[in-house]
This record gives C-alpha cells, structure tokens and sequence, in this order.
C-alpha cells in the first residue's frame, strides 16, 4: 500500500521508518549470503592444498594431513539416521496423541512440557549422557565403554522429537475436519479415521516434519561430541552402533580449538562447516518450500 | 442509464468510472452524482460492485492489490487521484463504516479519539467535546456515558456498530459512506441507526448500501440501482421505487430475482 | 477379520499413548535426577563465589555473569534488527519474489547447525573484525544465530492480529506506520515477547557457538570490558563433565541445575506471558 501526498508533518517521518525498516529486512538475505561467502572464503583453500582424492578417502588424521572426510559424514549420517529411526514413529504417534485423542487438560500440560524439552541445552543433554545413558548402554550392551554411537543416537533422537511432534501436529491440525466427519459418518472408528483418513492427508506435513527433524539432528554438536565417542572412524559392520563414531560437528567442535589460524587443517574444518550449511540449507528450502506450497500467505488485503 | 436527477452542484462526482480487479471489470462506467444533505441508497443484488463503488469514493480501493481505476471521481470539484491531494485528509473527509463492526482493540473513549489524535494535538477539553458530540450523533451516548474507559469490545453487536459510526464522526468529515451497516443487528438496532442517519444527513452526504430494499425506500432521498457493475438507473428514490424507468430495477424491487 | 475394529483402537491408543508417555518421562525424570544431585551443591557461596582449585571448589560465579552478559549482548543485536525486519516483512513489503526469497533465507538460516555460526563468528568477527575472542565477538555470534528466531515469530505476532485493524486505521486516515505504532504493535507485542524470550534461552544454552569466540575456562575473575574473553555457564559444564579429573560430581550437577534453571525460568516467562494475554485478547 501506498500512501502517496500525506501531509508534511508525517511525511518524512513515515519515509524515513519505511527506509530504516527496509533496511532491516535487507540485512537478513545480507546475512545469509555473508554466512556463505565466509565459509567459503576460508573454506575454500583446503580444495586447492588437499588433493580430492585425500578428502574422499576412509581415515582422518589430521596430524599427519590426510583429511578423509568419509567417516565424518557417515558418522553424522550413522547417527542421524539412528535418531531419525526413534524419533519419527515416537514423534508422530505423539502428535497423534496430543492432537486427535488427548483431552484439553492433558494437552494444556503435554505442550509446555515438549517446549521444555526443546530448550534443554545441548550441553545438558550431554552431561546426562555421560552420567546417566552412557553407564546403562555400557551395562546392556556389552560395548567397551559407553561412548558409542548407540548413546548418541538415543540423545539425539530425544533432541530431534520436540522438533517433530510440533510439525507433525501442525500437520494433522491442518487436515479438515471435514475428513473426519466424513469418515465417522461411514462408521469408521476413530482409529481407523485416523489411520486411513488423517494420517494419509497429513503425510506432506509429515514428511516436512521429518526432514526438519534431521536438520535438527545433523546439526547437533555438544551431545554428539560428549558421548558418541569421537573417534574418526569408518562406522561399517554390524557392530557400528556400539562403536565411537565421529559427527561432521562434533570434528569442528574438537579441533577448531588447538588448530592454527590459517592452516591446511584449518582450511578443510572450515570446508566441513561449508558442506554441513549447505546440506542443511537445503534439507530446509525443501522443507519449507512445502510448507509456503501449503499455505499462501501474504494476498487479499483488501477488507471486503 | 436512467439518470433522472437535476444536475446541480454535487459533492461527489463519478465520471466514467470504472474498476478492475485484474482483468475482472467489477463497475462499468458509472456516472453518479451525489449531493450535500441528502442520502443516497445504492442497492442491487450481491456481488454488483456496490462495496467496491463505495471504496472507490474514499481512495480505499488503493489497497486493493490488483485493482485498477479509470475514470474520475471528483470531490467538490477535485480529482481526489491529483497528485497533491492527501489521501490521509481524503479519508477523514470521506468516512467509512463497514458491515461488520470493527472495534479497535482500545477502550471506547480510545476508539472515538483515535482519529482526531492522528493529527495535530487537541486538548483534552476539545477530545471530551468531540467524544460527547460524536456519540450523541451516534445515538450511543446514553448508553456508554458512564463506560468510556471500558473495553469497546465489551459492547453489543448493535452498540459497536453505532460506535464505529461515532468513531468516523470524530473525523469531522463531509460524506459518510456506510457499507450494509444493519445486517447483523436487530431491529431496535437498526432501528437506532436509521434515525442517526436521517439526524446526519442535515449536515453531511450520505451514502449507504442498504441491505435490503426496503431499507433503502424508509431512509433514502436518492437511489441508484447497481447490477453486475452497471449503474441501470439512478434517481430520486420515491421515484425509484413506485415507479421504476428500467425493467430489470422493477423486477429486482418487486422480487423477480435476487 | 478376527479382531473388531474396536479392540484395534484400544490397542493402537494404547500403544500411541505409551509413546506419549515414553516422551515426557525421560523429561521429568532427568530434571528430578538433577535438581536431586545438584541441589546439593546449591548454596550463596556457589552462584556467588569465584571457583578455586583449578574450579574444583568455590562458585560459579564468573560463569552467571558471562552468561548474563552475553544474553543481554545477544539481545542488543538481535532484537533490534530482527523485529524491525519482521515488520518490513509483515506490513510493507508486497508479496514479491523478493520477500518470498528473504523468508526463506531466515527460515534456512533457522536450521543452521549452531557450530557452523560458531566458525562464522570466529572467521569473521574474532579474525578478520580483530575483535578477538571477546564478548562482543561472542554475542554477535549469538545474535545472528538468534536473528532468524525472532524475526520468525515477530513476524507470526503480526500477522496474526487481524488485517480489519489495519483497514479500519487506513480508513480514518492513519498512515501505514501509525497503524503499527498504535495498534499492531501492541497487539502483537505478548507474541514478540514471547519469541524474544525463547530465543534469548536458547542462545544462552548454546556452547558450540561460543567455544571459539569467546568462551574460556580458566578466567576466575569478572570481565572488564566488551574485548574481554569470559566464562559461560554451558561451557563451564562442558569442560567440568568432561576435561577436569577429579572435579566432585555434585558441583558438575549443580552448574547443571543452575543453567537448567535458567533455561526453565525463561521458558516459564515465556509460557506465563502467552497464556496471559490470549486470554485478555481483543480479537
């Protein structure tokens, strides 16, 4: 909307607003692009001093310059995929509880508490680890310590569900009731509605969930560092959960401290920053480009 | 078009107007006057244009995106689209009262000053003038004297209509525009309404879409008959509604269609 | 079929509300477990005091003020800037490309991973700015990191309060930024708040984005000034819990409580804001 030939006195005020508003906003896509010039600026070296052969091979050591990045990204995928394996059934059976059988009462208390759960910081998460799940994975597993992939995958699928249950129940609340009513008008149960009728119209939401979900999880650092292990090793065999394993995150965590500004090894972790903005950048464009396909904001202003 | 009304000097003026949305044509190259003192009931089946016509007169229709005006539209005489009209004084000339009462989240007393408190500073002697002034017109004083401070949403559904009333009579302006502001109120309501109207009209133009026929035939002096964007036939509304020029108004009166 | 329809509700419920259940617990019991621990260590001397003997005695002192400091730093940078840019978004820019493209910058820069604003603010604020690792290099790590939240739900507040109000302003000859000063603003303010408060709790948890630009261990004493390197709660834990040999477990649980504490409290503010105004809402 235009406000065009307001008169003097508010004039130049309301300009000036709009300009330093506007300004506002530019800053954000500024920002954006600032993040990836940086990372790129520094990262970039490491691909003219690292033959490529080095970063695709199996073992990182940084110390004697091989710079394998292998097992760094299957162990984020390792762990991530474990936590995203808990959390999506968990999460969603959640949202299915708050949203379509829990009465009021019970979720007045079931949302806050999942908020809570959310603002745990990750370095909490960690510490609990360490004193509470490590302990008990060692007791039941068998593995050596209790530093293994395993402990991660459970600490982070706890951190990725908040993430998911709110999504997922966006998702469901968004399907019509409509649906329902048709659905019990047929008889249908209230299970079967929702097994039939809701979930599947909710599957989009869903899947936008799960992939923010593992936005979440591989851009998780402090708990993976505190008790997956960190060891940079290649997580094959059947064994690989209970071994230590090695995030893409918890690897720049570690090392950015005692390296030297400006060297090779310093060039790749910034190289690995790059590659996890990009994956995460992209995991969320898709997931939000799906939401925005859903809900058309902005359009008919006009107060008819 | 059945113009039958005396050219004289009118207070607004539609020169060929007529309005897009996009490339949908929403009015037709209407041709209208309307005068000072009198109240000019603009009625026609749903979806004619007759809230888009109303909007127009008040530069309203600027925020419609995608809208799109030709023709001019002049108040005493200025195209309110020159570049050195303020669309800001435009609007506190020209008010507006929508069908659905809109009260601003402020206490009743808040709601009336809102629009002089635009502007330049008034004291507190002239706001307390003008809200008695304005509520009175509104045939709400009574009602509300006692509960200024109090929540406008506190109010019925009849009572904050009449406070939006008020709230545009704060502006001091010279036309008001009333778009169906009856439907969703009760018959003592309406009722109230109607004998502000007719109180106002010694000192203002008054344009109303009414929300029915008759609504139009109890308050109006002028008429004008809107159908599909097209302005069928306009004038004195006695004459109007007895004794209708076209057709199509005479079959819309008696009920023919709807 | 063998089994009715009915019983295979029951079951399904049954399952979906033990998943339900299997969420919260975990919660409840951890913050039992560690207000059980910690609450041991909790005393005047511990928040008040400076650690001793290598952080093995004493308080936490230098800690809570760090992360104080760094909260209030992230604030400064962020809520400025991103409210004004939620209402650039929500009240004056047209539905373009362009605004389509900056909402889905935030949104992106929302899910990036906290460690990679960390390599950020060390590439370029403690680096190539020379601020060195210091508060100010710190809380503009954070502010950044905070800005895509809360200009995400800044924007939400404002769309949500009715678009009739802003008709109804235009309509009686307001300009576009009176509308938002007298009626949008306030109206959408508990939302803001709300979106403020829960960024700010989540920046004062975060440890990755800190651990090159500002954060140090041994410093057991206040900082001076902005340039200054501090300690912070988060880090402190994360060095006590896993760096310091003999460090006594109740200290290690009760920094935990303490940071807990502050995290629940923001979250409480929070929740008692939003519930407070949905209920006295206008609209």
């Amino acid at each position: 909307m235009e406000d065009s030939a307001v008169p003097k006195e508010v004039d130049w005020r309301e300009f000036s607003i709009e300009q330093l508003i506007r300004l506002m906003g530019m800053s954000a896509i500024g920002l954006v692009l600032l993040i990836f010039l940086f990372l790129i600026k520094e990262g970039a070296p490491a691909l003219l001093e690292v033959p490529l052969s080095n970063l695709m091979g199996q073992r990182w050591y940084p110390t004697f310059d091989i710079y394998g990045l292998a097992p760094l990204i299957l162990g984020s995928l390792l762990v991530t995929a474990g936590a995203i394996a808990i959390s999506l059934p968990l999460g969603v059976a959640t949202a299915i509880f708050i949203g379509e059988i829990a009465p009021e009462w019970v979720r007045e208390i079931l949302k806050p508490v999942i908020e809570i759960i959310a603002g745990i910081p990750s370095v909490v998460v960690g510490f609990i680890g360490l004193q509470i799940v490590s302990p008990l994975v060692r007791e039941f597993t068998g593995a050596p310590t209790g530093l293994t992939a395993l402990t991660g995958v459970l600490l982070l699928a706890y951190m990725a569900l908040p993430t998911i249950i709110s999504i997922a129940e966006d998702a469901l609340d968004a399907v019509p009731q409509s649906y329902r009513n048709a659905a019990y008008a047929l008889s249908a149960t209230e299970w079967q509605t929702i097994w039939r009728v809701v979930l599947p119209a909710a599957r989009p939401g869903i899947i936008t969930a799960v992939m923010l979900g593992v936005g979440r999880a591989i851009g998780e650092t402090m708990t993976v560092m505190m008790v997956a292990g960190n060891a940079a090793r290649m997580p094959l065999g059947l064994d690989a959960f209970l071994r230590p394993v090695r995030t893409m995150t918890a690897t720049i965590a570690a090392e950015m401290g005692e390296v030297a500004r400006g060297s090779t090894h310093y060039h790749v972790l910034f190289t690995v920053g790059l590659a996890l903005f990009i994956v995460t950048f992209l995991i969320n464009l898709v997931a939000a480009a799906s939401i925005f396909r859903r809900e058309r904001g902005g359009g008919g202003r006009f107060l008819a | 078009m059945n113009n039958t009304v005396t050219p004289g000097k009118a207070k607004l003026v539609l020169n060929d107007v007529s309005f897009y949305y996009g490339d949908q044509p929403a009015l037709k190259q209407i041709n209208l006057q309307i005068y000072a003192n009198e109240i000019l009931a603009i009625f026609g089946p749903a979806m004619s244009g007759k809230s888009t016509l109303l909007r127009i007169l008040n530069r309203l229709s600027d925020l419609a995106e995608e809208g799109r005006l030709e023709g001019e539209v002049l108040l005493d005489g200025k195209n309110i689209h020159d570049p050195d009209v303020s669309v800001i004084q435009l609007r506190t000339r020209v008010g507006i009262v929508f069908a659905v009462p809109v009260p601003l989240p402020l206490s009743i007393r808040e709601n009336v000053t809102y629009g002089p408190l635009l502007r330049r500073g008034r004291s507190k002697g002239e706001l307390d003038d003008l809200v008695e002034s304005s509520l009175t017109a509104a045939a709400l004083w009574d009602e509300v004297k006692d509960r200024l401070p109090e929540p406008a949403t506190a109010l019925s559904g009849g009572q904050q209509q009449r406070l939006c009333l008020a709230r545009v009579l704060a502006l001091e302006p010279e036309v008001i525009l009333l778009d169906e502001p009856c439907s969703g109120l009760d018959p003592i309501s309406t009722m109230k309404v109607e004998e502000a109207l007719l109180a106002l009209k010694e000192s203002h133009s008054i344009v109303i879409v009414p929300h029915n026929v008759q609504q139009a035939s109890r308050i109006g002096d002028k008429a004008a008959f809107l159908l599909m964007g097209e302005l069928v036939e306009y004038g004195v509304a006695e004459q109007i509604f007895t004794r209708p020029k076209d057709p199509r108004t005479d079959d819309y009166i008696t009920g023919r269609f709807g | 079929m063998n089994v009715s329809r009915y019983t295979m509700q029951k079951v399904a419920f049954a399952i979906i509300t033990t998943a339900a259940i299997s969420v919260v617990i975990p919660l409840v019991l951890v913050i039992g477990y560690i207000v059980a621990q910690g609450i041991g260590a909790l005393s005047w001397e511990f928040i008040s005091a400076i650690p001793r003997n290598g952080m093995r005695e004493g308080g936490i002192y230098p800690a809570l003020v760090g992360t104080l400091w760094l909260t209030i730093g992230t604030a400064v940078t962020s809520i400025p800037l991103g409210v004004g840019a939620a209402i650039y978004l929500a009240e004056y820019a047209a539905d373009s490309w362009f605004t389509r493209t900056i909402r889905l910058a935030i949104i992106n820069l929302a899910g990036v991973p906290s460690v990679v604003y960390g390599l950020f603010g060390l590439g370029l604020f403690v680096i190539f700015l020379r601020f060195g690792m210091s508060i100010l290099a710190g809380s503009l790590t954070l502010g950044i990191m905070t800005l895509p939240v809360i200009i995400s739900t800044t924007e939400q507040a404002l769309v949500a309060v009715p678009q009739s109000f802003r008709v109804v302003n235009a309509s009686l000859g307001g300009t576009t930024w009176q509308g938002i000063r007298k009626v949008i603003l306030p109206q959408a303010l508990p939302g803001i708040m709300t979106g403020v408060i829960l960024g700010l709790e989540r920046a004062a948890g975060e440890t990755a984005p800190i651990l090159f630009t500002v954060a140090a261990f041994f410093l057991p004493r206040l900082p001076h000034s902005v340039f200054d390197q501090t300690m912070a709660l988060p880090y402190h834990l994360f060095v006590i819990s896993t760096q310091v040999p003999g460090m006594p477990i109740r200290i290690q649980y009760g920094t935990a409580l303490v940071l807990m504490a502050f995290v629940l409290t923001m979250n409480l503010l929070a929740t008692l804001i939003r519930r407070h105004y949905r209920r006295r809402r206008q609209w």
